[in-house]
């Protein structure tokens, strides 16, 4: 007796149906599996960060920080240069408030400055530095952004930051100081130290900074005034996703306590392309202010643009 | 007069109702897995946040959990392995309705994410409490209808009795 060919192609057709569909999934899952979110940070995100941290020009010259002293010497060249081809808005009220290259200068050094002491291996050097500008308060400041009317806060950022970086509650003992410390410290050990800057590239084109004056209308800075300069673009140090923080070790008058006091006040974004020790790019934004009455210039708040993966806080 | 219904019609019925359930799981399954592809983020969340996964472990689970969706659809529509399938089929509804109890009886009730970024419930502007309350009720229909999915399979007649 012979089988019929219907027969035996049957438990054949099915065995290739299943190993399609098996395929299928396998295909879906791998596909899946390369458009998964990392840290709640999505694909398209990722991508795009990506495609904006390769316009940074790794081969350019830069500074490097491995011998801080050394590299301090170099910043006033370094601010001196970057405030020459500094773009002015409100050139006007620039020039009222009393802005000069001089002045201009010192500012970019001072947020060049932050930038490298922050990196310091020692960070407990960091403080001693803020110690000298009377900067290391004992009690936590609500940032403005979470302010909310009265004396509450939208959220404790502080907290947060502590829970995120160290998956734990931060003890009520902390202070403002150690808060400081144990962040730059995970900044060098924890997420493979890719937001500890060890170099800073010094490439015209990657070291960008704008003046302007911020008062009631804000201070009037549009994307474009990075795109019509000869820069690395606004996607390198504005794009994708972001993480800011304002300054942790808060001293003298805030940047709202100056425009409220005084009706305006000097601010200028210190744009910096940094290199981590793997020498991926750190699109770096330091907004400072000029308190006139001190006649000092302080970070009001430092960004990292297109974060692609988790970084600490960026406490200074 | 009583008039005996036939058991080949009866037979017939019953292989018509599985069928169409079987179909309609297999779009249901196939909705979620592209829902989950194309918008990942609120099931990567819960797997991560809710269920504390790796990051690592996450994005194997969650693709994982995409392609069995896919496979399982594609078994379903397949007569000859439809027993094992609707047996599969119950038991990941199961499971669905244990993850959705577990996540709406936590101390913070959330969306488990399910359909990726698709919630009805969360479109009519509904709470994460009561969308968590909502799918504890849809995982536990879509377990009867699957369960009653494998007692109507099981009680056909094969197809050697149904022509004998």
């Amino acid at each position: 007796m012979t089988r019929s060919p219907t027969r035996t192609r049957r438990p054949l057709a099915l065995a290739l149906a299943i190993a399609f569909l098996a395929l299928v999934a396998i295909v879906v899952s791998v596909v899946a599996h390369k458009r998964w979110p990392q840290y709640g940070i999505e694909y398209e995100t990722v991508a795009m960060a990506r495609e904006n941290l390769a316009l940074a020009p790794v081969d350019a010259p830069t500074l490097s920080l491995a011998d801080e002293s050394a590299a301090i010497a170099q910043l006033p060249a370094l601010a001196r240069r970057a405030t020459d081809n500094a773009a002015t808005l409100r050139e006007d009220l620039v020039r009222q408030l009393g802005a000069t290259p001089e002045l201009l200068g010192e500012g970019v050094q001072l947020a060049l400055e932050t930038v490298v002491r922050r990196a310091a291996i020692d960070p407990e050097s960091y403080i001693d530095w803020m110690r000298v500008h009377d900067c290391v308060p004992t009690t936590f400041h609500t940032p403005a952004h979470l302010q909310t009317r009265g004396d509450g806060a939208l959220y404790n950022p502080y907290q947060n930051a502590w829970r995120f970086t160290f998956k734990q509650l931060m003890p009520a003992d902390v202070t403002p100081e150690r808060f400081v410390v144990e962040m730059l410290r995970a900044t060098q050990t924890e997420y493979d130290g890719r937001a500890w800057v060890r170099e800073i590239i010094t490439d015209d084109r990657a070291l960008f900074v704008e003046v302007s004056v911020r008062d009631a209308r804000d201070d009037g800075f549009e994307y474009s005034h990075i795109d019509h300069a000869d820069t690395l673009g606004s996607d390198f140090w504005l794009g994708a996703i972001g993480m800011m923080s304002e300054r942790t070790l808060a001293c003298g008058r805030s940047l709202a306590q100056v425009v409220s006091d005084e009706g305006a006040a000097l601010v200028m974004h210190v744009r910096i392309a940094a290199l981590s020790p793997n020498r991926e790019p750190i699109p770096l934004t330091c907004l400072v202010y000029l308190d006139p009455a001190a006649r000092r210039w302080r970070v009001h708040s430092m960004d990292i643009a297109n974060v692609k993966e988790p970084v600490p806080y960026i406490a200074f | 007069m009583s008039r005996s219904r036939s058991p080949t019609s009866r037979s017939d019925r019953l292989a018509r109702i599985v069928s169409i359930g079987c179909w309609c799981f297999a779009l249901l399954l196939l909705f979620a897995a592209g829902a989950k592809l194309t918008y990942p983020t609120p099931l990567a969340n819960t797997l991560t946040h809710r269920f504390e996964l790796s990051e690592q472990a996450s994005s194997i689970v969650g693709p994982a959990l995409v392609g069995y969706e896919i496979l399982l659809a594609g078994l379903l529509l397949l007569a000859p392995v439809r027993t094992v399938a609707l047996w599969a089929l119950a038991a990941t509804m199961a499971v669905f309705l244990g993850a959705s109890i577990a996540l709406g009886f936590s101390d913070a009730p959330a969306p488990c994410g399910c359909f990726g970024g698709i919630s009805l419930p969360a479109m009519l502007g509904f709470t994460d409490e009561q969308i968590a309350i909502w799918e504890i009720a849809r995982n536990a229909l879509l377990v009867t209808a699957a369960c009653t999915l494998v007692i109507l399979h099981t009680r056909q007649p094969s197809r050697a009795q149904a022509t004998a």
